[in-house]
């Protein structure tokens, strides 16, 4: 058992975890790329698809009970290639990791800190990840406990106060996009941030209750799609047409409430969302590498790792992208594609491979 | 400011090495080590301005050199 990941965490703790991982970054960087009248369509789809991956990513951990994936790949594809399987599957991990600290790191410098440096403002921000890391598992659970309602709690708040200044107008034409175009943003959602999910394969074996995972993960993803959803309809009923022109559109629609120059500046708040839910995500990947890793190399302590993938995620973060808009071009474009031997063929595989090899056999730890 | 790393990097090491000798696993320690000696030499060529290739820009380029006509 993983000394970091001591107590186990409730069906109710996942659902928040899960929630607050996935809202991480596309809170701020709207999934899918487009922001028109019918993206809340592609949400939607985007949304059934990632479910049909988390069923696989459920099926997976319920083989192997109280396994990770790091010990599932070396039970199912054997010793060496195994060890290949996982070490592309936490180079993933740390990769993600990385990118949600650049995602971090590029709205902190565009909006608010634009002349601290960047190292300082990276280490102090993966730092905080690091010490919940290092205080465990259930200390990122608990965290996300308060977090996440307070982060739904704004979104809705927020959703009230744009009231004068939404325009339904602006949310016309109604299904007038072609279907490729739908399906093809649909799947950008689906692996950004749906199918991100799979990092879960870490942290599923610490669940008590492995049997109401499934309904965890549903009631997670409706919680997720709905504020995504809340959030780009009050930022085009708002912006309109050149929401798609701003870098974080979401951000920007909040700059408008001014409720009798008193209510103003409200942006902070969408600001809080971000960085709270960027906390929970990049904590969980970096739990999930520091894990993944120890038991990969086969330490003693897995605290051992936490300083160093600290400092190191933090420099992929700043050796990620040169701009924040190659950083969100990446998201829209390249990264469905990287994402998909990740997110899809490794699990899926080893989900296949187990089930021909009848694995795990009876009697046999896994 | 590489005297400032030196002195970060340090202090962590110094904080957590007594542990990792207390715990008393080779393989531990000098996992450690050799990770901290990568984050602290990435760290200094980043400070005396080096410039490093940007990791996600190369994965960039292979996909699009790849799969150009679906990007």
């Amino acid at each position: 058992m993983a000394e970091l990941a001591q107590g186990r965490i409730s069906n109710i703790q996942l659902v928040l975890l899960l929630t607050g991982f996935l809202l991480g970054t596309s809170i701020l960087i709207l999934p899918g790329g487009d922001i028109h009248p019918d993206t809340w369509l592609a949400f939607l789809l985007g949304c059934g698809q990632g479910l049909i991956l988390a069923f696989i990513y459920l099926a997976l951990a319920r083989r192997f009970p109280g396994q990770t994936f790091v010990k599932i790949a070396e039970a199912v594809w054997g010793r060496y290639i195994g060890k290949i399987v996982s070490l592309a599957f936490l180079w993933y991990v740390f990769h993600a990791g990385a990118l949600t600290t650049t995602n971090f790191l590029d709205f902190i410098k565009v909006s608010i800190l634009p002349s601290t440096p960047a190292m300082l403002l990276v280490l102090m921000l993966v730092g905080v990840c690091a010490a919940a890391v290092w205080s465990g598992l259930e200390v990122i659970t608990r965290c996300s406990e308060v977090l996440v309602p307070l982060t739904i709690l704004f979104t809705l708040f927020l959703a009230l106060m744009l009231i004068p200044d939404f325009k339904a107008a602006n949310l016309q034409p109604v299904l007038q996009t072609p279907l490729p175009e739908l399906l093809k943003t649909s799947v950008r959602v689906a692996t950004f941030p749906f199918g991100e999910t799979v990092i879960f394969l870490m942290i599923l074996p610490f669940l008590n209750k492995q049997n109401k995972s499934l309904s965890s993960v549903v009631i997670a993803f409706a919680l997720t799609v709905f504020i995504l959803i809340t959030g780009m309809l009050r930022t085009l009923g708002v912006l309109g047409n050149v929401a798609p022109l701003y870098v974080y559109p979401l951000y920007q629609a909040t700059r408008s409430i001014d409720l009798g120059h008193t209510l103003t500046r409200l942006e902070i708040l969408t600001s809080i969302n971000f960085l709270t839910m960027g906390f929970i995500k990049a904590s969980v990947q970096l739990f999930a590498f520091v894990v993944g890793l120890s038991q990969f190399l086969g330490l003693k302590s897995d605290r051992t790792l936490v300083v160093p993938a600290w400092l190191l995620m933090s420099l992929l973060g700043l050796y990620n992208l040169p701009g924040v808009a190659e950083t969100i071009a990446f998201t829209h474009t390249v990264y469905p594609f990287y994402a998909l031997p990740f997110e899809v063929f490794i699990p899926l595989a080893t989900l296949v491979v187990a089930w021909l090899r009848k694995l795990p056999r009876e009697g046999q730890q896994p | 400011m590489v005297i400032v790393i030196t002195v970060f990097v340090g202090m962590l090491v110094c904080l957590q090495l007594p542990s990792l000798l207390k715990l008393g696993s080779r393989r531990d320690l000098l996992t450690y080590l050799i990770l901290m000696g990568l984050a602290y030499i990435l760290m200094v060529l980043r400070t005396v301005g080096v410039h490093l290739p940007y990791v996600t820009s190369a994965i960039v380029r292979v996909f699009k050199a790849v799969l150009g006509r679906f990007i």
